[in-house]
């Protein structure tokens, strides 16, 4: 069993206006079992800003073992338009 | 049980007669100032670096060694009355039951995959209307 947590990371020094605001939960704390096929993760965001921007990226650390990132700012890029 | 474990002697797989090779270096470097003056010596230059390498290789500890070990091993022995000093449950050299922990695992070797569930959703969404980003994290 591997104990992760995720976190949606958030800009702390982008723009002043956030591209996205994030409802919802930020950090999520797993039970990984190798007989599982698997975990979603669902999260809710509210785009404030218009153009191509990127969501905040996504990591999954391991909690036993500090600093060690299974998954390292994964992000996808979104398209924010006004109608 | 307690017991005990020392490294008794360390015996070299490249077994080599040290003070032979030391005898004939020290004979090289005494031949240049014995005897007549200016007269060259019998070992060359080459001859005497060649010693020297060999000497070098000599000093180095080879890895596949051969270790000898010693232990002993400690049985809780019964409480007496008279007691001589004589240390009976000491035994030498016996076999010893034993087990080793296995090593640390982890899942870290197992790569996680993380993809985006709704990505044709959210290709391209309107602003200040929420939207739902779902991450599908897969062993």
């Amino acid at each position: 069993m591997l104990t992760v947590i995720s976190e949606l990371q958030t800009y702390t020094d982008g723009p002043a206006k956030l591209p996205f605001m994030v409802a919802g939960e930020m950090k999520s704390r797993l039970h990984l079992m190798p007989s599982e096929e698997g975990y979603l993760l669902r999260y809710t965001m509210f785009p404030q800003v218009l153009g191509i921007n990127v969501l905040p990226s996504l990591t999954i650390s391991d909690l036993n073992i500090q600093k060690l990132h299974l998954i390292k700012d994964f992000n996808i890029k979104v398209l924010v338009t006004s109608s | 049980m307690l017991f005990k474990l020392k490294v008794g002697k360390v015996k070299l797989a490249n077994s080599f007669d040290a003070d032979a090779e030391f005898s004939h270096l020290k004979m090289l470097e005494l031949r240049p100032g014995e005897g007549d003056v200016g007269k060259e010596s019998e070992a060359s230059i080459p001859d005497q670096v060649n010693h020297f390498k060999k000497l070098y290789s000599l000093q180095q500890v080879d890895l596949f060694a051969d270790l000898q070990f010693e232990w002993s091993s400690f049985q809780a022995k019964e409480e007496n009355l008279i007691d001589f000093g004589a240390d009976s449950s000491r035994k030498l050299n016996e076999m010893i039951a034993c087990c080793v922990g296995s090593p640390a695992m982890n899942f870290v070797s197992c790569p996680i995959l993380v993809r985006v569930r709704n990505q044709r959703e959210i290709e391209q969404v309107r602003i200040h209307q929420p939207f739902t980003v779902e991450y599908e994290v897969t062993n």
